[in-house]
């Protein structure tokens, strides 16, 4: 077996200050192998985006971190600085959600892809507008951010994450903030560089038709803990968990008209409140007494992980 | 539109041929050109398009707070904008209320939720201060809240509370018409799905005009009887919201649902 991109293990995050001894991210597992496109999905304040931060080894110094995060086999957590800010300005690149808050509003879309190239790159800060697709490269180099539109912005951003030749890219929420059709733009854009630079993408996401378009293996967070995990397709049309079963009958579709949607009940609690053992429980139509222990993450059919003692019947189809 | 048979009813409201330029410094945009659109009594319609589109212009338009540059908006039959600012104001404050996107910049946080909710009554001079206790009571009971939450400040509430909270006060005057502008974007897909539900079901049970704006095509398709498809500002396609999903003739509607993203289930 390849050595995976990126191998969290074990993970937990505590915020000692804020929330005590609450496990906020609750022993998360998650691999990504080279060239891989992955998603982690929830509603906010699952942890998703806390996650990506990790996996980026950007957590805030008011963090309590306890497992492994891997990069190439390697534990992060036991790197010296120097490579610690090497793994983090080369190996690995982040596109966030907001491109305005991302660049700097004060220095032209050139003076900031030439910073960063300057610190190595295969590329060129006119070749990397033209592979995120901006062709007028003069224009672009010398426009300041709030010069260009939503999804100009997006793309800059991804060049200067693409800039430094990383293994593993991190999206978070990258097309939130966009129209539809430039949303669909960028999801094709990212789609197309990945296969041409066969870097493991981390994607972030609310948005389960998007994730279908984009991720081959998909993982389900509620509350900080991983409640499943496995090929996207199999997820959606066979969700196990009764969490993904209710993200799936609440989404409004553009395939199918419902008369009504079937919400979950209640939502998601803050890290202060989170009940013990599954933390899905009090909203979950499944649960009984037993899901006051928490269940452990554990093989459920060919590349799928489950945490549940009450799951849905395989047989059923989802509604 | 030019409607063959004539509708037995009025619209509630009906922009006819309205243009909206914007001026500034020298520029000027037309941000609305020669658009129109009724809204009949209890009729959801569903205003999509992108940003820029010109439907949050169209949205305010309809309002009364946007005069325009050509055309009219009649409310009821009447020209609102022969009517003076404020018989305008008169007018379509007490007949329409607005639900916006994010309820936490839209309601102010230092209001307890009953405040809130009351204001529209208090404005409008509508029953002495018991019948608006009474009545804040009840339109929280509406929209699926607990009376007590009165008493609670708007920053204690979650985000599909305080939308909910933010549909109580627009229904506070039993307006004609609710224009919601992106009322889900902001809110997370299981509350999404309760808010539009609620929105559903406050339009069957009150017989109430709702117009409906969003860039999203499968919030409009959940909602809307009929579909108006926004361009560059013009109304560029306009129809039975099925018709418009299942056979899209206009080039820009097509781009729209193919840009969509598709739920792929193996």
């Amino acid at each position: 077996m390849t050595t995976p991109v990126l191998s969290v293990a074990n993970l937990s995050v505590r915020f000692p200050k804020r929330y005590g001894a609450i496990d906020v991210l609750d022993n998360i597992a998650l691999d990504i192998g080279p060239g891989e496109r992955v998603a982690v999905v929830g509603e906010s304040g699952c942890g998703k985006s806390l996650l990506g931060l990790a996996a980026a080894d950007l957590l805030p110094p008011t963090a309590q971190v306890t497992g492994q995060i891997s990069f190439r086999g390697k534990d992060v957590r036991t790197m010296g600085r120097r490579e610690r800010f090497a793994l983090r300005g080369a190996g690995i690149g982040v596109v966030y959600q907001d491109a305005l808050t991302s660049l700097n509003p004060g220095m032209t879309v050139g003076a900031q892809l030439r910073q960063v190239c300057r610190l190595g790159s295969s590329s060129t800060p006119e070749r990397l507008l033209v592979d995120v697709g901006l062709t007028d490269t003069g224009r672009v180099l010398r426009a300041k951010p709030h010069q260009l539109s939503g999804g100009q912005r997006q793309r800059v951003l991804i060049a200067l994450a693409l800039a430094r030749d990383p293994d593993l890219v991190i999206a978070d929420e990258p097309t939130t903030a966009l129209d539809v059709t430039v949303q669909a733009q960028v999801v094709a854009l990212l789609r197309e560089l990945q296969e041409q630079h066969h870097f493991a993408l981390l994607f972030v996401s609310h948005d389960l038709a998007l994730v279908s378009e984009l991720a081959s293996r998909t993982t389900v967070m509620y509350a900080g803990q991983v409640v499943e995990s496995g090929p996207t397709t199999e997820i959606l049309a066979r969700p196990r968990h009764p969490y993904t079963a209710g993200l799936l009958a609440a989404s409004v579709s553009l395939e199918e008209r419902r008369e009504t949607l079937t919400p979950i009940p209640g939502h998601v609690r803050q890290p202060g409140e989170f009940v013990a053992g599954c933390r899905f429980r009090e909203r979950c139509g499944n649960a009984r007494d037993d899901c006051a222990n928490r269940p452990e993450l554990a093989p459920d059919g060919p590349g799928r992980l489950l945490a549940c003692f009450h799951p849905v019947a395989k047989e059923e189809e989802t509604p | 539109m030019t409607t063959v048979d004539a509708p037995a009813t009025t619209p509630v409201v009906e922009a006819r041929a309205v243009v909206v330029d914007y001026h500034s410094r020298g520029h000027h945009t037309r941000a609305l050109d020669q658009v129109s659109l009724s809204v009949e009594p209890g009729e959801t319609v569903g205003l999509i398009g992108e940003s820029g589109s010109g439907k949050s212009t169209l949205a305010r338009t309809l309002l009364g707070l946007v005069p325009p540059t050509a055309g009219e908006v009649r409310y009821r039959d009447r020209d609102v904008y022969a009517l003076g600012a404020t018989a305008r104001h008169r007018l379509l404050g007490r007949d329409t209320a607005m639900v916006f996107q994010d309820p936490r910049s839209s309601l102010n946080p230092r209001l307890s939720v009953g405040a809130v909710v009351r204001d529209p009554l208090h404005v409008q001079r509508i029953g002495d201060r018991e019948a608006q206790r009474v009545a804040v009571a009840e339109l929280l009971e509406s929209v699926g809240l607990p009376a007590a939450l009165a008493r609670r400040p708007v920053r204690a509430l979650s985000g599909g509370q305080l939308q909910r909270v933010a549909l109580a006060r627009a229904l506070a005057v039993e307006p004609s018409l609710i224009v919601a502008d992106e009322p889900t974007s902001a809110l997370d897909v299981s509350v999404q799905a309760q808010i539009l539900n609620l929105l559903r079901q406050i339009r069957s049970t009150r017989n109430l005009a709702l117009l409906v704006v969003s860039h999203d095509m499968r919030v409009i398709r959940f909602l809307a009887d009929r579909t108006a498809v926004m361009y560059q500002g013009r109304v560029v396609e306009e129809g039975p919201t099925e018709e418009v999903y299942t056979a899209p003739r206009h080039d820009y509607t097509k781009t729209l649902l193919a840009a969509a993203p598709v739920l792929h289930r193996g």
